[in-house]
């Protein structure tokens, strides 16, 4: 894992000092800050808002889980990272990326080539598509090798089976010469991590890694994203849908509705003590003890259409709490709330946050 | 063919041997060829076919046979080199279309509309007569001929290509569009390329005979099987021969290639899979 120095030394823009080895602080700047990032598609019925105004901070080292139902703009989000929103009909409309300090926003296509995958590398949900069927899954990793390390000859076969054996791909100097469609999805998601990974980039996006796996494969996968993570220091944007792979892996969660970031808490405390109606909600629906308790709850409602946004909070039409608060005529319907500080990281969007009922 | 799994049909078998032997026929024009294809003699002037002559001989008393080896030569090297022509314009043209969309998809398909809006012969002709008769002529139109089908053909298949997830994959790991296009995009079209390829090198053979029987095509004496058949035309009663043996061969080329294309389609595209 030599060549992890000198990288923030590239193209002498970000000079802001190193990462600061493996420790969580890197110097005054967090490793990734996304602030306000709003993107659209448009569509012939309109401008849809896929993502309306997001906030994170991601530090090496850490789990950040962005939660949220189909349609929310979880993987939107994450392709903004990358600046790889379909275009068109996607446009990213305004906010900051902040790698190091460094706007990804502000760069121009050549310089975004060498972020994506060096600094900032992306694991795909559907292992079977992720690999070019055509091409050995050596031929892949290698590309990926070639491109970022500056390896040539018989070193980038050596680097190859490394990255193939850290991503856990049993026997991988028999496997190299295999073709994607001889492995099996476990087997292939290992491959797409070794390629991510091959590029020793900073930050790992996992767009729904274990999502097309089975039950057993996910576990062994996300204990190797673990045991990845506290080996090279990596920072992990995980999204998902699913609250036990949250509670399995993250450090912290992000709820993500409508497009809007509407809480962020440490993981204890996001399963102790939600404050947002729909991270309750959430909480009620899935098999983990929520505050509901034994039966599974579902939310009222489906989610909203996204070119007909109700003004104020996306959640109003199907919370509990505006529908009381509504009566007396409260601000759910008005305006999105501001956030509110309910303690250590944990911030909510919400007129009244931890009410119930 | 890449991944183990095709196997030829009977068919495609049967196209690849009469191609084989047509090819091979021509490479081999001089060893085999009874007399030089242009040895005049002419006091066996039309005779019937013989043992001395198996095809006959033409008006000037030249070998039916020798000139139907020799004209294979001419006849395969130019619908082949069209048909590079064709690929290279096509593919490329198709890939970028394709690939980047936008304001170069619409230009490049515009441009292949108003080529598909003529048909292919008048086409053919129609450039050949501008640039007048000759081998460089009928290279250029069999090849503008060709491409506009096979860029199509290619576009549709790369955009399909960019939304799958490897391509976005390559992307995220930082790929630029060059190595998509060299390494993600274009092994992919190989497949149906080939098969366009073999289907249209029969199309390419038809109209190169077109074009000469026309008087377009390869001048006197350079003979091809087209041009042999439109010189043949005028003694069509009283000596045959001179039509039937290279209309023949342009029979069996052309049969050759498309029994052969439409084999590889079986083979490669699994979207024929019963």
């Amino acid at each position: 894992m030599s060549g992890r120095s000198g990288r923030n030394d590239r193209g002498g823009r970000s000079d802001r000092g190193g990462r600061g080895g493996r420790s969580n602080r890197s110097g005054p700047f967090k490793l990734l800050e996304v602030c306000d990032l709003r993107a659209e598609f448009r569509t012939a019925r309109g401008r849809l808002r896929a993502v309306d105004g997001v906030s994170f901070d991601l530090d090496a080292g850490e789990t950040l889980a962005i939660v949220g139902e189909s349609g929310s703009g979880k993987s939107a989000t994450a392709l903004c990272l990358l600046r790889l929103l379909p275009d068109p009909p996607g446009r990213i409309t305004g906010g900051r990326v902040l790698l190091r300090g460094l706007d990804l926003l502000s760069l121009g296509p050549e310089e975004m080539v060498g972020v994506r995958g060096r600094e900032v590398a992306m694991v795909f949900q559907e292992p079977a598509t992720a690999l070019n069927p055509i091409l050995t899954i050596g031929e892949q990793v290698a590309e990926a090798v070639r491109a970022h390390r500056g390896l040539r000859g018989r070193a980038v076969g050596r680097a190859v089976v490394d990255a193939l054996a850290q991503a856990g791909l049993p026997s991988p100097e028999s496997r190299v010469r295999r073709y994607p469609h001889e492995l099996s999805g476990g087997m292939k998601q290992r491959v797409v991590i070794a390629i991510a990974l091959a590029c020793e980039p900073a930050v790992l996006i996992a767009d729904e890694p274990t999502t097309a796996l089975d039950v057993t494969v996910q576990a062994r996968l996300l204990d190797l994203l673990a045991y990845l993570q506290a080996r090279l220091g990596l920072a992990i944007l995980l999204i998902t849908h699913d609250l036990g792979v949250v509670a399995r892996t993250a450090d912290r969660v992000g709820v993500l509705y409508a497009g809007h970031l509407v809480e962020t808490a440490p993981v204890v405390e996001f399963f102790r003590r939600p404050l947002h109606p729909y991270s309750r909600g959430l909480l009620a629906a899935s098999r983990l003890a929520g505050p509901g308790g034994g039966r599974l709850q579902a939310i009222e409602g489906g989610v909203p259409d996204l070119l007909d946004l109700p003004p104020g909070c996306p959640f109003a039409p199907r919370c509990l709490v505006a529908r009381a608060a509504g009566r007396r005529a409260g601000p759910c319907g008005d305006a999105f709330p501001p956030p509110t500080r309910a303690g250590e990281g944990h911030v909510v969007h919400c007129w009244y946050p931890g009410v119930t009922k | 063919m890449a991944r183990g799994r095709a196997r030829l049909n009977g068919m495609a078998v049967a196209g690849l041997g009469l191609l084989v032997v047509v090819v091979l026929a021509a490479l081999a024009a001089p060893l085999l060829a009874p007399a030089p294809p242009d040895r005049l003699s002419l006091g066996e002037s039309l005779q019937p076919p013989t043992p001395a002559h198996p095809c006959g001989t033409d008006y000037y008393g030249r070998d039916v046979l020798s000139r139907v080896l020799h004209g294979g030569r001419v006849s395969l090297a130019i619908s082949l080199s069209a048909q590079l022509v064709a690929l290279g314009l096509g593919v490329t043209l198709g890939v970028l279309a394709g690939y980047f969309g936008g304001w170069v998809d619409f230009a490049v398909m515009r441009t292949v509309d108003v080529f598909l809006a003529f048909p292919d012969l008048l086409l053919a002709i129609g450039i050949a007569a501008a640039l007048g008769p000759g081998l460089p002529s009928v290279l250029v139109a069999l090849g503008l001929v060709g491409w506009p089908g096979l860029c199509r053909l290619v576009r549709g298949e790369v955009m399909a290509l960019r939304e799958r997830d490897f391509i976005q994959a390559a992307k995220a790991i930082g790929a630029g569009h060059g190595w998509i296009l060299w390494r993600h995009v274009l092994p992919n079209v190989v497949a149906p390329t080939v098969i366009a390829t073999s289907l249209g090198l029969g199309s390419r053979i038809m109209q190169e005979a077109s074009l000469s029987f026309l008087g377009l095509g390869v001048q006197p004496p350079v003979a091809s099987w087209g041009s042999m058949v439109h010189f043949g035309l005028r003694w069509l009663s009283r000596a045959p021969w001179l039509v039937i043996f290279p209309g023949l061969a342009i029979a069996i080329a052309v049969l050759g290639f498309n029994l052969l294309g439409d084999g590889l389609r079986d083979a490669l595209d699994p979207r024929l899979e019963e």
